[in-house]
């Protein structure tokens, strides 16, 4: 097997592929310095992996996922995204307009939207035609399984349909890293299964590189590594082989 | 999905607040639209009454001094008559009075036989510009509905004077001109002794060649002002922007619209900012898939000068309809003339657009401050 990360230590992969996200000695914290979410987080996550962070509520998870997805900055560390830092709002604008997808637990479609239009929404800022971003999401939504709600709004859909349309907008502008904030935690566990079918199927299909937050243990058996987090530190990883 | 359609979405699904702001800034535009509209209407009539008479230069004792008409003795147009490019003058007395107890009532004293007689239509009645001294008079279309007299009745002038004051109407005619169709108009001398004021005129129209040019004309007025130094010469248009009244109704006009555009900036601003706390968590999901803080800050302002663009067509469209009903109710007709023209619509856009730019930015500038994951979190 090979050695993708290390953590605490600082060490880069053996691999010698340079990063998609690393962390350096990363901390964060909230409420004037009383509140420390992360304390001196170092990790590795390389092109492909799909890695599930696990951990109580509170250990510091979505925290760690917001500064990996450019919407938080770290009071201290480095977070680099393929060996480089993200300096200036244009560069980390940038970077989650076309590099990185979002998938959140409370969803976030905008209700007066239908499932097409949300889909479109991140394309704004793309080089695309109306036509383009029609024929996009709507191909997107296909492939998430929803070519029958296309026009439907957020209120007309089930829980896990929203969620597929939250993972197809997170795909909308051709990302190769997929981050999300416990997806199913809204979801009954039919749906999440499906969800966490989709989300597997995607990863493999569009070769993405796909971090999962989750308190799920079932989602911990379909990542190729599972990072356990507790009072803001990495406790420990469990690596498997990657799937054939 | 365009953009402008997604702004439009947002507004919609806001459609009470966006409904009562849009009704804010259209009363704001309507009291602007209709005032402007108002004042430009008597500008207009002012200019159209001296151009129906083919007249070109207005000699008048009325100065910025003396700004009420002052009387002028009658035989100085003889003396104007003499100069070069001038082809004709009337000179004329004007003044109001009460007529059959209530109305007021415009009435003009024109030279027999003056020019300006000719533009008048008769529609009933006899011959115009009557040469006997019988005590008659002419009433404009429109005073002659307001009291309710047609040839061959008689109206009488509330005056002091021990003079006649029963007047038979010997006519009704037709003008281009409001003031004139709102008016009554009979021989100047027979105005004259019903006023006190035998010899005098308020007023000189000048009917000139219409050959002169400007410098002709400036130099014609500078003989006027070295012969007669008392007394002031106009054109029509200077007459107008001159006008007291008109200048009063002009600055109320401004400040009126004035205090709307505040109101207005300021309703807006109140409603955007609204909105954008409510769509706190939306303005943070749009930065976390990547929207620009300039899209952010188009979104906000567009929504923003939708609304007053709204507003402007709303109260653009209640200025025209509420000014049209005044005008057709029986006590006014007659009284108000408004100008709405494409120019003055455009300017309620134009300026409605900037309030809805300057209502919008304080909001926009706060929604492009969001920090996304904070924004995120917002309940």
């Amino acid at each position: 097997m090979e050695l993708h990360r290390t953590h605490d230590t600082g060490s880069v992969a053996e691999s010698g592929d340079v990063p998609v996200v690393e962390l350096k000695n990363v901390r964060r914290t909230f409420d004037g310095g009383r509140i420390e979410a992360l304390r001196g987080i170092n990790l590795a996550i390389h092109r492909n992996e799909f890695v599930a962070i696990s951990g109580p509520s509170g250990c510091g998870k979505s925290t760690l996922l917001n500064l990996m997805g450019v919407l938080d900055e770290p009071d201290a560390g480095e977070v680099l995204f393929g060996g480089r830092r993200l300096d200036g709002i244009s560069a980390r604008t940038r970077f989650r307009s076309r590099e990185v997808g979002f998938i959140f637990q409370a969803f976030h479609l905008l209700p007066t939207l239908t499932a097409l239009e949300n889909v479109q929404i991140p394309m704004f800022e793309m080089p695309w035609s109306c036509r383009e971003r029609v024929n996009r999401a709507r191909q997107l939504l296909e492939e998430v399984g929803l070519a029958s709600r296309l026009n439907h709004l957020p209120s007309e859909l089930s829980g896990g349909e929203r969620q597929r349309v939250a993972a197809a907008r997170s795909l909308a502008n051709e990302p190769k890293l997929i981050l999300a904030d416990e997806p199913t935690g809204n979801l009954d566990s039919g749906s999440s299964t499906q969800l966490m079918e989709l989300l597997t199927t995607l990863h493999a299909r569009k070769n993405l590189t796909l971090i999962v937050v989750t308190h799920d243990p079932a989602w911990s058996g379909r990542a190729g590594c599972v990072v356990r987090m507790r009072d803001g530190q990495i406790v420990g990883d469990i690596f498997r082989e990657p799937a054939p | 999905m365009r953009f402008p359609a997604f702004v439009w979405r947002n507004l919609w699904c806001r459609r009470s607040r966006s409904l009562l702001t849009l009704a804010g800034v259209a009363v704001g535009v309507a009291a602007g639209v209709s005032m402007f509209a108002v004042a430009r209407g008597f500008d207009r009539e002012i200019l159209n009454k001296y151009a129906v008479r083919d007249t070109q230069m207005i000699v008048t004792g009325a100065t910025k001094k003396r700004p009420l008409p002052t009387l002028v003795d009658q035989r100085v147009g003889d003396e104007l008559a003499k100069l070069p490019g001038v082809l004709g003058v009337a000179g004329a007395l004007w003044d109001v009075q009460n007529v059959e107890g209530s109305t007021a009532l415009g009435v003009m004293g024109w030279e027999t036989g003056s020019y300006l007689w000719k533009h008048l239509a008769l529609r009933s009645g006899e011959q115009l510009i009557s040469q006997g001294t019988e005590d008659t008079v002419y009433l404009g279309q429109i005073a002659s509905g307001w009291l309710r007299k047609s040839e061959g009745g008689s109206i009488v002038f509330e005056t002091d004077r021990p003079v006649a004051s029963r007047f038979r109407v010997a006519g009704v005619f037709e003008s281009a001109s409001l003031a004139e169709s709102a008016a009554a108009i009979m021989r100047l001398e027979i105005l004259q002794s019903l006023l006190g004021c035998e010899g005098k005129v308020n007023y000189f129209n000048l009917h000139l060649d219409p050959q002169i040019s400007p410098q002709q004309f400036e130099a014609l007025r500078e003989m006027i002002r070295a012969r007669f130094p008392d007394l002031n010469v106009l054109r029509a248009d200077e007459i107008a922007s001159n006008n007291t009244g008109l200048r009063a109704a002009r600055a109320m006009s401004i400040a009126t619209s004035a205090i709307a555009l505040l109101i207005g900036t300021l309703g807006v601003t109140n409603s955007v900012m609204m909105s954008v706390f409510e769509r706190s968590r939306e303005v943070g999901l749009l930065m976390a898939v990547g929207w620009k803080t300039h899209r952010i800050v188009a979104m906000i302002l567009m929504e923003s000068v939708f609304l007053c663009l709204g507003g402007a067509a709303a109260g653009s469209a209640v200025a025209v309809a509420g000014v049209t009903a005044l005008q057709s109710m029986e006590s006014l007709h007659g009284r108000i003339s408004a100008d709405f023209a494409a120019d003055l619509i455009l300017s309620a856009f134009l300026v409605a657009a900037a309030v809805g730019l300057l209502g919008g930015l304080y909001p926009a500038y706060l929604a492009s401050r969001h920090q996304p994951c904070e924004a995120l979190r917002h309940e």
